[in-house]
Order: structure tokens, then C-alpha cells, then sequence
């Protein structure tokens, strides 16, 4: 529960740096793209190689039509009727370039599949991999849906570009190019006549795709804007609703609109004439009369045939097509880019160093020096713990006390090694706790999430020691005050956790504390509030938790006075330092200490 | 293919301010597709008569000329026309659609947000709003106009010569049902790897959730739910792939495919002698383009299709009926009291009752703290009284009135919320408290921000009272957000407030001076309370006993309760003894 402000800036003013970063932005995008897909590069190269080939196969029918109508045109010239050899021999032809055409498009479509799945598989290893060595800390809730919506989202972006483009996208353009090529060879001139209205939509269209990339990352920001607001006009509602404030809050979302309309407008309206324009110049007709018209003049001289014309008018409306979907792909390639940046990000994630030279612990002493800590990296972050120093003698309770936010969970957590010390150091029995091997055999810890994965109780209780009896399950289980619920479960120990298992919190709490129980580490760390979740099974879990405790060297996270008046040393914790060590008669004549007891014996009606 | 085009259009009416622009601006797009198909139609008779020389329906190459250059002059004409029209749909849409979008959502019951609706909403206005938008500006004009021209193109067919016309009508179900069948060739391949992918992201989520308890039990590197979860998907994509693929290549081959089959039927048919040669020749090239524009048509049905959920969604906020309730604010019989008679309710036609048959009522001026054990629906209790959502059977009143029967505003200005959810606006922590009620003095806020406890966690910001709290408070932590929502009740004066106590319970400094503020509340208001602390539910003049089946057991003051013995006696000795309870 981190309380410090953050100034942030107005979501708005973030836009005008976005904008100036955006090139930058789209070479590392293209970077990380590049540098993702490289395990399966080779294989996208054949599929490119092979779609390719399939797009030049596609122009046999059109040279079909040619060839063929030379036959009827000569047929229709002379008496003696159409020769079947030739017509059949280019029907035979086309038949098998199409079947080969098929035949080379499978096995592209094959192959960039292939790549796919196995970049897929890559990717999510990679990232599991990574995730066993980043720093506990780094779990927050911000992180973990950025790791959903890069699984979710970003990974299915990246198929689409690997599994389908190379195949479809190569495809989309070479066929038009080799149909244009082929225009070119029947004769120059109707190849020319072919692409005649061409050059002008290229000028139309690079009129309105100007500075597109910049007003896409204008556009995003704007409606991320919007979206915040509808965020904030949603979640908020209640409180909107209870003081008649609907208004206000639907006007702030309208305004966040209104501002991407102004802008949308600006940018779009004068493009809308352009754009129009351009789109026109590729209509049929027009095309065709283009076409048509060249080529009777160039019949009439006697230079080409009506086949030839009819087969390059043809061509002339399937090669716009080609320019469409390349200008589809600079968009989808961009997208793309965005989706590997934030997959590298995730995999790049720093980790924790290896424990490097392994140190044995010698006892269960536990010794924080000097240790200095802030979530950011960076060299003026905010100090979260500042020269925290104090010890934990063997087989002894110690509690942090102290107002919420100032430190005691970063504290407990450190000695689990949720992340290390920015300065000064933690010794477990003498050994720094970043040397030790397998630190989880040495130090537990129950904290306020359960954290219970959906497989089955049994597998839940037994993931720190696969190899436990039976009996030692039930046993745990009843020391952890759970054995009874849980067997009353119609499918017992294999009952699945998860929605509709019907299991409470408090008794997922219990759960998580009989596998802590099994694991049976020396040192724990516990959070009281773990205790309090739950009313109505709050007695049943702190028996479970003094149960596991006994013995054990304890560092307990401790939220009410009155749970640690008998342990044996209390570390008043303030704005990430110590302020006095001792037990509770030694602290009370202390006055922060003091004032913690003070406010929880405010009562209602001032009676007791 | 047209029948996707037909349901969706009356919702496309519903999302643009002017539904009538939109019309016009189809009949334009189906005109220039007419005059598309009419010049492709032309071709047939000006290669002809290219290629012989000789006159077709009576027209020369000249004449034919002449015909197509002012279909082209037309049809550029429409064309730019048909795109002016379309964008200017489009945007009345994206302009008129977070209108729409927000006006509905202000007027909706507040029961009506307790599904995870915010992601939705905010995708719904942002980036799927271009996707839509893409519908009304690419979508329907070119498939309205394609349509239009394959129509003309096989009349055409069957004027020049029955035979082919034939032949057309026959490729164009084909190449619809091919198409069809590849894709759900497609979706039976994501119905295989889908679901396991989908179970894969939930495993590594898990993994990254769980990543603490994992590694406290030194897992961390071989949990093996995840590593079976992996294989699966390996194994469930590749078995997936040889369908997809297959779907894939059907779709890649159709058009194709249809092209070398109306090639060798107009072949043979001129070699047979059955088709003029010259005849033939136009034909065929009538037919590559035929499929082309088939092939146009389907491609944009399927992405009009794709978009299909998008629609549906913003239909569904669109369509969304209100909670009914009075146009006038009614006369308050019994101001300050609450009142639940014979109360059932579920949160779904199938869902376990939460409430059966409660009764319970709330005298003026007086603390009812509610009591029972976790699902047994005391938060229910007091949605049912703010009216998130309406009782299945029995009355629920609110000042004497059921609620059903006064207006939202009516109803909320009787009522402060202190709830376990509290939402801040982002904004300063003053503003924040000063939204408890319009026109308060500066005095005022700072008085009620005094008694929450909120001048602490002013005096501690950088900024004070001008400092922003976060999106959501987000800066705050959840007790200091409690407080915060104190002070805003304690500035409203309602009649009545509900408080949920459970957050308060985790933090020593809160407790109390939420303490000190409930204590000042009950002076001014009637306060039913959601109590888990002993000293809480000691300190009300009513204590409503609730069952875990969600029913009353008992309503009385603490001492009737515990003599009466039951579920309340057992509770409090539970709470008493975790209470008192320390670790060693």
C-alpha cells in the first residue's frame, strides 16, 4: 500500500512530446520487430519466396486469354473454324499451372504456419522464463495487465504478421506486378495505357497519407484521452449518481470527445476531397474507356489484337488492388511494430541477479544493515526505506509497527528477497540472503494475497514438497484449521481452486498457510492482516498462523497493536526508517508508539 | 451475402444523427455500381466489335467509344459523389456516437454498471470506434456498389447469349459457398488452438500472479500446469494448422479456380462451334473480371461480418432499457427511515438467492447495524437501498416511498455512500470533498474534512488541499480514499448514510477517525452500517442479524441478541476472541 503522491502531468500535455518521438519510436518499433522475428526469419523468407512464385503463376490465365483469343480471333477471320489443338493445349496449360499454383501456395501457407507456432511457443517460453527471475516487486497489478494484454493482444498481431502476411501480402503484390510486367510484354504501349491513371491516385493519395504516421500517434493519445474519461465517467457513477453529478462528469467525457472530433476534423475534412478524387481515377469505366479507347487506336494501326487489348484492359483493373493492400501493410506493419516493442519490453524485463558464490547459512539469526531501497532505478527516487538496520534473533517473534505506507511490508519483503537492497545488505545465519541457494527453503512467508494457482488443493498444498504423503497433507491441512472444509468438498483434496469452487477467502488464506506449513521454512514472514480479511474465520486463522509460527524465527507485518503485546522485540517503522526498537514496555513511553495505541482505543460513545 | 448487409443497416440508423443522409448515400453507391456493371457490360459488344470490325447492337467501335467514355465521365462523377457521401456518414458517426454513447450511459441504473463494463465502454468509445467507423466510410458503399454491378454484369450475360448467362449464374452461388466453406474451415482450426491459447495466457497470467507463493515453494522453474499448458497449445496449433491451412488455400484457390473453369467452358463451347469466337473472347474477359468483383464482395461481407461484435456491442448500450421510474419527484411520508419488506433477491435468473425474504427497518435518527457472516448479502442490503438494482420481490423504501417509485435524484439526495469501492475523481483532493455538495463555503468542506481525518493527509501532500489525487485516488491509499468519502457525507447532510466499515479494519489511524466521524454522522443522519468491529456494533441502538443463507435471523439491540443466544451470540464470541487475539 504505497501512499506517496506522484505528480503527474496532465494527461493532455503528454501529447505534444509523443508527437516528436514518433519517428524515433517507429525505427525502434521496426528494430524490436525485426529483432523478434529473427529465430524464424529464414522460414519467412521461403514463404515469401514461394508466395511469390505463386503470384506470377497467376498471370497464366490472362496469358491464357491471350493465346487463346489469337486462336478465336483467327477462327473468327477465316472459314475454317477454331483450332482445338491450340485452344486445348492452353487449356491444358492453365490447368497446370493452376494446380501448381495451388500445390506452392500450400506449402508457403505450410511453412509460415510452421514459423508461427514455433515463434509462439518461443515467445511465451521466453517470457515465462524471464518471469521466474524478475523481482518479486515487479508484480504489481499495472504489470501483470500489461503481460495479459501482450499475451492476449500483441502476440495475436504478431501472427497475423508472420502466419498470414508473408503468404497473402507477397501474393497481393507480385500478382499486379507481374500482371503489369506481362502488359508491358504483350506491348509497350498498351502497358503504358495500363497504368495511365495511376500516377495521378499515387499523387492523390500520397497527399493524404502526409505526416499520417504523426497523426496517428495525435489521434491514439486523443482517444486515449476519451477513453480515460469514459473510465473514470464509468467507475465513477456511483459517486457521480449519489451527488447529482452526472452532469459534470458526462460533460468532462463530452469535452475529452469533442476535442478528438475538432482534431479528427481538421485532419481528415480537407483530405476527404483528395482522397475522393483519387479513388475516382481507379473506377472502372473510366479504366476501361481509357483502355479501350488506346487500344482501338492501336488495333486499328494495325500493331495489336483485340485480345491483347482486352487482356491488359483487364490487367489495368486488377493492378490498383496491388497498391491498396501495400498501403494496408505499412499500416499493419506498424501496428505490428508497436506489438514486439512492448513484447521486447516484457522480455527485457531486468531480473534479479544469480545467487553468485553460494553462501551456507549458519543458524537463523537475520541481520538487515544499513539497507536503503526505492521501487525506481533511477539515481533522485524516492527513498521507500532509508538506512533501515535491525536484527532477528533465532526462534523469536519481531513485529513492524507503524501507519500505513511507511514501509513495513517493504521491509518484511526484502528479506524474502521480493527485490534487493538498493544499498546496504541482508544476512540470513551470516550469508548475504542474494548468495543463498534455494533462499525459499530458508525463508517463508504468508502474505494478504493467498496466491492460489488453479490446480488442484492437493497440488496447491504439496508445490513446495511434491513429494509429501498423504498423511502429511491431511496434516498440514489440519494445522492450518482446513482439513475439515476441505473434505466436505464433493471432490475433497483434487478440487480444483478457482471461480465457483465455492472456497472463501479466508479458507484460501488456510490453504495457504498449510503449504507453508509443509514447506516448513525456519525463518517466515507473516502479515497480520491475513487475519483480517475475513470476520467470520479470523479466529480459525490466526490459530493456524501461531501454530506455524511456533519455533520459528518471525517477522510479522503487524497492523494492530494489540496482536504483538507479547513478542519479543517491536520495530517501529515511520516514512521508511526505524524509529525505536524494544518490546511494548519499552515502547511505550515512546511517543509515535504510543500514538498508534492511543487511536485504536477510540471507541464509539466513548465506552468500552 | 447481402442478409448480413440487411440486419445491420437499421443499427447503423441508430448510431448516426442524420439516419436519413443514409440512404441516399447507398443509392448513390448502388447507381455508380450500376454504371460500373453497365460498362463492363459494355464490353462485351465494343471487344466485338473491336475484333470484327463490324457493327454490335448496331453500334461501331466508335459508337462503343463514345458509350463507355460517358459511362466513365458518369461513373467518375457518382463515384466522388458515393465517397463524399459515405465519409460524411461516417463521420456524423464518429461525431455523433460518444454522444449517443455517453447520454446512455448517464442514464443508466447504477445496477446496470456492476458488470466489468468500464474496459468495455472505453474500448468501445476509443479504438474500436475507428473500426466501426471504417464500416460507414469503406464498408457499405463499395459492397452496395460491387453488389449492383455483379447484378447487371449476369443480365448483361444472359442478354448476349443465354449460355453464358447461365454459366454466370451458376459460378456466382459457387464461389459464395466455397468462400463460405473455407472460412468455417477457418473458424473449426480456432476452435481447436483458441480455446487452449486462451487457457495458456490465463496459466501465464497466473504464473506472473502467483509468481511469490511459487517461488516460496521453489517452483519458480518448473510449475508444471504451465508446462503442460504450453505443449497443449503446441500441439493443439499444429493439429489446427492442417485445417486452417486447408481453409486458407480454399479461399486462396476460388477465385482462381472459378476463372480456369469459365475459361474451359468458354474454350470448349468455341471449339464445339456452340460460341461465335469473337464471342467467346469477350466473354472470358468478362468472366476474370466477374470473379474479381465476386471476390470484392465477399471479401468485404466477411470484414463487415468481423466487425459484427463491434456493432452488436454499441447496439447493445444503445438499446439499453433504463430502470423505469417517475418523471416528478414524490411527497416523502416518513423522511430519514428505511424500510425493507419481504425482500428476495438474485443476482441472475439462475444465480442462488442473496436475500430471502427480508424484512428490516431503520427508524429515524438511529444506528441499524447489519451483522452476519461474509455472502450473507449485507452489501446486497444496501444496493437494493441505493437502487443499483431492483428487489425481485418485495419493497424496498427509502423515506417512506418505495424506491421504485422516486426519481434517481430524489432518491440519492437522501442518501451518502461511504462503500468499500470508493472513486475519486482526478482531481484535487478539495474538489474532491467539495462535490459532497454544490455551494459549500470553503469553511464548511474544511470543517467536514477536519472531523474524516482528510486535514492529515493534506498536511502531508506536497501540494495540500490542491493536490491531485489520481486517477481513481490512486495516490491515496484505500483508507485514506475512505476518509476522503466520509468528509464528502458529512458535507452532503443527508437524511440517511450507509457505510460499509471493512476497509477501516486494516489501518489503526483510520479506524479511528472514522470512528470519531461515524459518531459525529449518527448525530445528523440515520446510519445504516455495515459493522464488523465489536465496539461498532456494541455502540448501535439496533443490531439486524443476518444469516449465511441471506436471511433475517433476528432484529434487536445487542443484549436482546445475545440472550436470545443463535448465529449473533456465536458471532460475537467469535469476533470477541479475534479481537483479543495476539501471535504469541
Amino acid at each position: 500500500m504505497t501512499t506517496h503522491v506522484q505528480t503527474r502531468d496532465d494527461p493532455s500535455g503528454g501529447a505534444a512530446t509523443l508527437v516528436s518521438d514518433t519517428k524515433a519510436q517507429q525505427k525502434t518499433d521496426a528494430r524490436s520487430l525485426k529483432e523478434l522475428m529473427r529465430p524464424v526469419a529464414p522460414w519467412l523468407t521461403i514463404g515469401r519466396l514461394l508466395a511469390a512464385i505463386s503470384g506470377v503463376l497467376a498471370v497464366v490465365p490472362y496469358v491464357a486469354l491471350v493465346q487463346i483469343g489469337h486462336v478465336l480471333l483467327a477462327a473468327a477471320g477465316s472459314e475454317g473454324g477454331v483450332d482445338a489443338d491450340e485452344v486445348n493445349r492452353w487449356l491444358r496449360i492453365l490447368l497446370l499451372t493452376f494446380s501448381l499454383r495451388i500445390g506452392i501456395y500450400f506449402i508457403a501457407l505450410l511453412v509460415t504456419h510452421l514459423a508461427d507456432i514455433k515463434l509462439g511457443h518461443l515467445i511465451r517460453l521466453r517470457m515465462v522464463q524471464r518471469f521466474a527471475r524478475v523481482p518479486l516487486v515487479w508484480f504489481t497489478s499495472t504489470n501483470s495487465g500489461r503481460v495479459r494484454k501482450a499475451l492476449q493482444d500483441d502476440i495475436g498481431t504478431i501472427h497475423q504478421l508472420i502466419a498470414h502476411r508473408p503468404v497473402d501480402g507477397t501474393n497481393a503484390i507480385v500478382m499486379p506486378a507481374a500482371l503489369m510486367v506481362y502488359a508491358f510484354i504483350i506491348d509497350w504501349r498498351l502497358g503504358l495505357l495500363a497504368i495511365a491513371t495511376l500516377p495521378l491516385y499515387v499523387a492523390a493519395m500520397s497527399v493524404s497519407m502526409r505526416g499520417m504516421g504523426e497523426k496517428t500517434v495525435q489521434m491514439d493519445t486523443r482517444l486515449g484521452l476519451v477513453s480515460a474519461r469514459m473510465v473514470e465517467f464509468v467507475t465513477g457513477i456511483t459517486v457521480v449518481k449519489a451527488f447529482g453529478r452526472v452532469g459534470r462528469a458526462h460533460r468532462a467525457f463530452q469535452d475529452a470527445a469533442d476535442e478528438f472530433q475538432e482534431f479528427y476534423y481538421a485532419w481528415v475534412r480537407p483530405l476527404i476531397t483528395v482522397s475522393a478524387l483519387g479513388n475516382s481515377l481507379l473506377a472502372v469505366p473510366l479504366i476501361l474507356s481509357v483502355n479501350i479507347g488506346g487500344g482501338a487506336w492501336l488495333v486499328h494501326q494495325g500493331w495489336v489484337t483485340a485480345a491483347d487489348v482486352l487482356a491488359t484492359s483487364l490487367i489495368a483493373l486488377l493492378i490498383p488492388y496491388g497498391l491498396e493492400v501495400l498501403m494496408g501493410s505499412m499500416w499493419a506493419q506498424q501496428m505490428a511494430g508497436a506489438s514486439a516493442r512492448r513484447l521486447t519490453e516484457l522480455l527485457e524485463t531486468p531480473v534479479l541477479a544469480e545467487e553468485a558464490d553460494h553462501a551456507v547459512p549458519e543458524g537463523h539469526d537475520v541481520v538487515f544493515e544499513h539497507v536503503s531501497y526505492s521501487y525506481d532505478t533511477g539515481e533522485d527516487a524516492e527513498l521507500a526505506l532509508d538506512d533501515v538496520s535491525f536484527t532477528l534473533t533465532a526462534g523469536t517473534v519481531t513485529a513492524l509497527v507503524g501507519p500505513s505506507g511507511s514501509g513495513k511490508s517493504t521491509i518484511a519483503t526484502l528479506l524474502a528477497r521480493f527485490d534487493d537492497p538498493r544499498s546496504g545488505q541482508i544476512r540470513l545465519g551470516g550469508a548475504p540472503v542474494d548468495r543463498i541457494k534455494h533462499l525459499y527453503t530458508h525463508v517463508g512467508f504468508v502474505l494478504q494475497d493467498p496466491q492460489l494457482p488453479s490446480i488442484s488443493i492437493r497440488d496447491t498444498i504439496t508445490l513446495g514438497r511434491p513429494d509429501a504423503t498423504d498423511e502429511q497433507i491431511r496434516e498440514a491441512a489440519r494445522a492450518a484449521r482446513v482439513l475439515d472444509e476441505i473434505e466436505q468438498l464433493p471432490e475433497g483434496f483434487d478440487t480444483v481452486y478457482g471461480a465457483g469452487t465455492g472456497l472463501s477467502g479466508g479458507q484460501a488464506q488456510r490453504i495457504a498457510i498449510a503449504r507453508a506449513i509443509l514447506v516448513d521454512a525456519p525463518v517466515l514472514i507473516l502479515d497480520e492482516a491475513t487475519a483480517l480479511t475475513d470476520p467470520e474465520s479470523q479466529h480459525q486463522i490466526q490459530q493456524a498462523l501461531s501454530d506455524l509460527a511456533r519455533d520459528k524465527t518471525v517477522l510479522l507485518i503487524a497492523h494492530r497493536p494489540e496482536a504483538i503485546k507479547g513478542v519479543d522485540q517491536i520495530v517501529l517503522v515511520e516514512s521508511g526508517r526505524v524509529l525505536a526498537t524494544g518490546t511494548h514496555s519499552e515502547l511505550m513511553a515512546h511517543p509515535g508508539y504510543a500514538r498508534l495505541w492511543q487511536s485504536t482505543t477510540a471507541t464509539l460513545g466513548g465506552t468500552k | 451475402m447481402s442478409l448480413p448487409l440487411i440486419d445491420i443497416l437499421p443499427r447503423l440508423r441508430r448510431m448516426i444523427s442524420e439516419p436519413e443522409a443514409l440512404r441516399p448515400a447507398l443509392i448513390v453507391a448502388a447507381l455508380s455500381g450500376l454504371v460500373e456493371g453497365l460498362s463492363l457490360a459494355a464490353l462485351l459488344p465494343a471487344i466485338g466489335s473491336l475484333a470484327s470490325g463490324e457493327p454490335v447492337w448496331g453500334l461501331q467501335i466508335g459508337g462503343w467509344l463514345v458509350v463507355l467514355a460517358l459511362l466513365a465521365v458518369t461513373c467518375f462523377g457518382l463515384h466522388y459523389l458515393q465517397e463524399q457521401r459515405t465519409y460524411a456518414v461516417a463521420l456524423d458517426f464518429l461525431r455523433s456516437i460518444h454522444r449517443l454513447v455517453g447520454d446512455q450511459v448517464a442514464k443508466q441504473p447504477l445496477g446496470w454498471f456492476a458488470r466489468p463494463s468500464s474496459g468495455r465502454l472505453s474500448r468501445m468509445v476509443s479504438a474500436e470506434l475507428m473500426n466501426a467507423g471504417e464500416i460507414f466510410a469503406h464498408m457499405i458503399g463499395p459492397l452496395v456498389a460491387r453488389i449492383t454491378a455483379a447484378i447487371v454484369i449476369v443480365i448483361a450475360a444472359w442478354l448476349w447469349h443465354p449460355l453464358l448467362g447461365l454459366v454466370l449464374t451458376i459460378a456466382a452461388p459457387v464461389f459464395v459457398i466455397i468462400t463460405v466453406t473455407s472460412t468455417s474451415f477457418m473458424r473449426r482450426g480456432s476452435a481447436i488452438h483458441e480455446p487452449e491459447e486462451i487457457k495458456l495466457a490465463a496459466r501465464i497470467v497466473e504464473y506472473a500472479q502467483c509468481q511469490g507463493a511459487l517461488r516460496s515453494c521453489g517452483r519458480s522453474d518448473d510449475f508444471p500446469p504451465l508446462g503442460a499448458a504450453l505443449e497443449d497449445t503446441r500441439s493443439a496449433k499444429t493439429r489446427a494448422q492442417w485445417i486452417e491451412t486447408a481453409g486458407m488455400l480454399l479461399s486462396g484457390v476460388v477465385t482462381q479456380g472459378v476463372i480456369v473453369a469459365l475459361i474451359a467452358v468458354s474454350g470448349s463451347l468455341a471449339v464445339s462451334g456452340t460460341l461465335e469466337p469473337i464471342a467467346a473472347l469477350a466473354f472470358i474477359g468478362l468472366a476474370l473480371r466477374f470473379t474479381s468483383t465476386l471476390s470484392t464482395i465477399t471479401e468485404n461481407a466477411m470484414s463487415l461480418e468481423s466487425r459484427r461484435p463491434l456493432l452488436d456491442a454499441i447496439d447493445e448500450v444503445l438499446t439499453a432499457e433504463p430502470l423505469p421510474e417517475p418523471a416528478s419527484p414524490a411527497h416523502l411520508p416518513a423522511p430519514g427511515t428505511i424500510e425493507l419488506e419481504d425482500v428476495s433477491f438474485a443476482y441472475g435468473p439462475t444465480a442462488e438467492p442473496v436475500l430471502q425474504h427480508v424484512s428490516l427497518s431503520v427508524p429515524r435518527g438511529s444506528m441499524v447495524a447489519l451483522v452476519g457472516p461474509s455472502g450473507s448479502g449485507k452489501s446486497t442490503i444496501a444496493r437494493l437501498v441505493c437502487r443499483f438494482y431492483d428487489a425481485d420481490s418485495g419493497t424496498v423504501r427509502v423515506g417512506g416511498l418505495p424506491v421504485t417509485e422516486q426519481t434517481t435524484e430524489q432518491l440519492m439526495s437522501q442518501l451518502s455512500m461511504v462503500f468499500q469501492d470508493v472513486y475519486l475523481f482526478d482531481d484535487t483532493l478539495e474538489a474532491n470533498i467539495a462535490i459532497g455538495r454544490e455551494g459549500a463555503s470553503r469553511e464548511e468542506i474544511r470543517d467536514a474534512a477536519d472531523l474524516a481525518g482528510v486535514t492529515e493527509i493534506a498536511e502531508r501532500l506536497p501540494a495540500g488541499w490542491q493536490s491531485r489525487v489520481g486517477e481513481g485516488g490512486r495516490a491515496l491509499s484505500g483508507g485514506e480514499r475512505q476518509r476522503v468519502a466520509i468528509a464528502r457525507a458529512l458535507l452532503k447532510r443527508s437524511p440517511i448514510v450507509l457505510l460499509d466499515e471493512a476497509t477501516s479494519a486494516l489501518d489503526v489511524e483510520n479506524e479511528a477517525n472514522i470512528v470519531a466521524a461515524v459518531e459525529h454522522l449518527r448525530r445528523q443522519a440515520t446510519v445504516l452500517i455495515i459493522a464488523h468491529r465489536l465496539d461498532t456494533i456494541a455502540a448501535a441502538d439496533q443490531i439486524v442479524a443476518l444469516t449465511e443463507h441471506g436471511s433475517v435471523e433476528a432484529q434487536g439491540t445487542h443484549a436482546e441478541l445475545i440472550a436470545a443466544g443463535g448465529t449473533y451470540a456465536r458471532f460475537w464470541d467469535r469476533l470477541h476472541r479475534a479481537q483479543g487475539w495476539h501471535i504469541v
